[in-house]
């Protein structure tokens, strides 16, 4: 699975700190999800997506075979 | 930060707080079981020497079940699969020692055929404790 949260972050011009902070999650989280070491839940992911005001589609997407 | 209301621990754990006083009740029961075979204060086999041995023991697995069984300084739902990970590396780890203790043990004489439930379980939380780091310098060393 990837996903876009360093760009969209970047977009917002928002750390990692920042976002773990307004999501509630440690920014260690932020990070493993960004270097897709791991895969958030749902809620994160709906959490996560509407903090960039997109879908959780937008954010997150399949690769190959998954 | 603390997360725990919002991502509860899939089991109960004490504060964080707890995981220091973990390590200082572990030094000092290794200490004082250090300092009294040293000095020589009670007989190799006395029964007084027995019961220094069970107290420090016992101490020792206290503490670690302490540092173990504590929240993360921050709590989240990683915190919590991370956990369940090591969890489930440590009853791995458990059931194979147990399998394997006695076959080694066949080949190579030991005084105890079966493996006591302190080895067991102290080994088991002190690769709950260690495995992170370890896998962490594996990452590191990979990067």
């Amino acid at each position: 699975m990837t996903n876009k949260i360093k760009s969209e972050r970047a977009k917002m011009n928002i750390t990692q700190q920042d976002l773990a902070n307004r999501i509630g999650v440690s920014r260690q989280t932020i990070n493993s999800i960004e270097a897709n070491r791991y895969i958030p839940s749902t809620v994160l992911a709906i959490k996560i997506s509407n903090l960039f005001n997109t879908t959780v589609n937008e954010i997150f997407q399949l690769e190959g075979d998954e | 930060m603390k997360n725990s209301k919002k991502y509860p621990p899939l089991v109960a754990l004490f504060p964080n707080s707890f995981k220091i006083w973990g390590v200082i009740v572990m030094l000092l029961a290794f200490g004082i079981m250090v300092f009294v075979r040293q000095m020589n204060f009670f007989s190799e086999g006395s029964k007084q020497m027995e019961l220094v041995k069970l107290i420090t023991k016992q101490s020792m697995l206290t503490g670690l079940f302490l540092v173990v069984f504590s929240k993360a300084r921050e709590e989240d739902e990683r915190t919590n699969q991370i956990r369940l990970y090591l969890f489930a590396a440590a009853f791995w780890f458990g059931i194979i020692q147990i399998l394997l203790y006695p076959i080694i043990t066949y080949f190579i004489p030991s005084e105890n055929s079966e493996m006591s439930a302190f080895q067991l379980l102290f080994q088991m939380m002190l690769l709950i404790i260690i495995l992170p780091w370890i896998l962490h310098l594996i990452k590191r060393k990979i990067e």
